[in-house]
């Protein structure tokens, strides 16, 4: 081999900027522009507030097969000629739901933005939506959902999201709704949440090198011709944590494994606990190094990885353990889940593993927000959950000063072992008798 | 392939493409792929595919074509480099390939440089029939007992 160079010596950090926000109000939206010099892509994210949380009991799915159908063309050229007019551009289309927002990005190099814009808007706001390709798409989604639920996690994944959120109407069914609500979306369900959802202007995000990009032909591509006002927001679901624990069984004859979703409800993602929130979890079950991966996987060999997050929306969020560990050892793994979710609770973290913890969670930050599109994503953050525009350097600085108090506090606060829900799925014969033990079992 | 009426009755949409294979230290394969549509047969749809590729020999590419293949590369191309990690990868790659890491910086304006004229010059030198492979996958059991697999 030949040395090419010699690497450079790491230089002293330089503190964090997050780039300058410019606003524009127009059409009745609003554009959120981040301004990357010398970046020569361009993202434009139109998040518009017709998340998953819109659609109907029943239909769970619907806002998914839309999403997936925008590209299938508009009221103005079928799906060959819109492909061909957004490869012409180098563009990339990428619609999305979740339980905030329906997203349709779309990224290209800058000078060919306001075009790649045009194209996106036209399929959110006009698509074409012909029957038989709705239902073509909606079969297609219903196929890959049943293979996906044939394995193991999906049907636990929706166990323990409707115990936690059995009153919560949508939020207790699965985000993108399951092979049975999906098969049962129709075409006028599609047609109807487009007309009821679609319509209103919005909020354009943009990322890229704003001296090569007009914000005021940017948010007419994106808002002209819409209507209404933005609706007002719902509050938060709240909290309930139930005082006694139960535990789900998910039966899977024969599986050689038990797939564990342990969790209960947590705060929404604006709450002021976020990082010391973020942070006692990562210690708990969020790295290689955690608590939990080192207990259940290093030192007692029962999986190849566990984890423990918080994954927090708008309106509600919720703590999750998840694993698959040996069948055999489904009791002793759930046992030893347990007594590492009680010690962060009971005793909080120590200097050592929050340094660790700090430095990680800080240093993410820049890696995870290094390309246009991974910008237009942290705006979408912003308004989402109503932070203020200097939020990700004030993040990082609050990772890199939390303290051993602060986060040994929230675990206390938002860690509640003897209120969590147990499902597990696996071979019922085998596991039901040692799963009593942990809570009354369903 | 897939925007001709033909490409269409034939070949299922979403399973028809063509990528290349960087290789540092061995020829490069072009690989063309197609599924075909239900009920039409094998022959059909490699005759279909034969076709599509003869005609980058025969018929120059439009203008059209030719940036509307420009604008992708250029676009995954900043893509690529637009992280850390990616740059990274791109040296890597490059010096592997071909010796020196600045050899990356010509790539994105040579692809700009391509003509109409290259791309028939070099499909004449590289898609002959003759040093074509075909693999052909089939499914080992009838179309009705793959349409019982059903997901429990």
């Amino acid at each position: 081999m030949t040395l090419v160079t010699t690497r450079p010596e790491t230089g002293t950090a330089r503190p964090y900027a997050f780039p300058a926000l410019r606003r524009v109000t127009a059409h009745g939206g609003t554009v959120i522009a981040a301004h990357l010099p010398g970046q020569v892509l361009a993202t434009a994210v139109l998040l518009l507030d017709a998340s998953a949380a819109r659609e109907s009991a029943g239909r769970e799915g619907t806002a998914t097969v839309l999403a997936k159908s925008l590209e299938e063309g508009t009221k103005k050229r079928d799906s060959a000629a819109y492909a061909l007019a957004l490869e012409g551009l180098g563009a990339e289309l990428s619609p999305s739901v979740d339980w905030d927002a329906f997203r349709v990005g779309v990224s290209a190099p800058a000078p060919q933005l306001a075009g790649a814009l045009r194209l996106a808007a036209e399929a959110a706001r006009t698509p074409k939506l012909d029957p038989e390709d709705v239902i073509r798409v909606r079969d297609d989604e219903v196929t890959a959902l049943r293979m996906d639920w044939a394995q193991p996690g999906p049907r636990a994944d929706a166990a323990l999201r409707g115990d936690l959120f059995a009153a919560e109407g949508r939020y207790g069914r699965p985000l993108h709704g399951d092979p049975a609500s999906v098969a049962a979306v129709t075409v006028d369900d599609v047609l109807a949440f487009h007309e009821q959802w679609m319509l209103r202007p919005g909020v354009l995000l943009v990322a890229g090198d704003l001296d090569g990009l007009d914000l005021a032909e940017l948010a007419e591509a994106a808002f002209a011709g819409t209507t209404g006002q933005a609706l007002s927001l719902d509050a938060p679901l709240g909290l309930t944590i139930p005082s006694a624990r139960r535990v789900i069984l998910v039966d899977r004859p024969g599986s050689v494994q038990s797939t564990l979703r342990i969790g209960h409800r947590a705060p929404e993602r604006a709450t002021p606990d976020y990082v010391p929130m973020t942070l006692a979890a990562t210690v708990l079950g969020g790295a290689f190094t955690s608590r939990l991966n080192h207990l259940i996987r290093e030192v007692k060999g029962y999986t190849y990885g566990i984890r423990g997050s918080y994954a927090m929306t708008r309106r509600a969020g919720r703590f999750e353990v998840a694993a698959g560990v040996q069948t055999a050892v489904t009791g002793p793994a759930i046992k030893d889940t347990l007594g590492e979710i009680r010690r962060t609770q009971d005793e909080g973290v120590t200097e050592a593993e929050l340094a660790v913890a700090r430095s990680w969670r800080a240093g993410q930050l820049s890696v995870e927000m290094q390309t246009p599109g991974a910008i237009a994503g942290a705006l979408a953050s912003l308004v989402v959950h109503g932070l203020p525009d200097d939020y990700y350097e004030t993040l990082r600085r609050e990772y890199l000063e939390a303290t051993v108090e602060t986060v040994s506090a929230a675990a206390a606060r938002h860690l509640a072992v003897d209120g969590l829900t147990l499902v597990v799925e696996g071979d019922g014969e085998k596991i039901r008798e040692e799963l009593a033990e942990f809570g009354e079992l369903s | 392939m897939y925007k001709r009426q033909d490409g269409k009755r034939i070949a299922q949409p979403d399973y028809i493409g063509s990528y290349g294979v960087d290789l540092a230290h061995a020829p490069a394969p072009l690989i063309v792929t197609a599924t075909a549509k239900d009920g039409v047969d094998v022959e059909t749809l490699e005759a279909g595919l034969g076709e599509v590729m003869q005609s980058l020999i025969d018929e120059p590419v439009t203008d059209e074509e030719l940036n509307r293949a420009k604008a992708l590369l250029t676009t995954s191309w900043w893509r690529q480099v637009s992280t850390v990690g990616g740059r990274a990868d791109t040296l890597g790659r490059y010096t592997t390939q071909f010796g020196d890491p600045a050899t990356a910086g010509y790539r994105l304006p040579a692809w700009q440089a391509v003509t109409a004229d290259d791309i028939t010059e070099a499909a004449t030198r590289t898609l002959q029939p003759s040093s074509r492979i075909t693999l052909t996958y089939l499914p080992e059991q009838g179309p009705e007992e793959h349409a019982s697999g059903d997901a429990a």
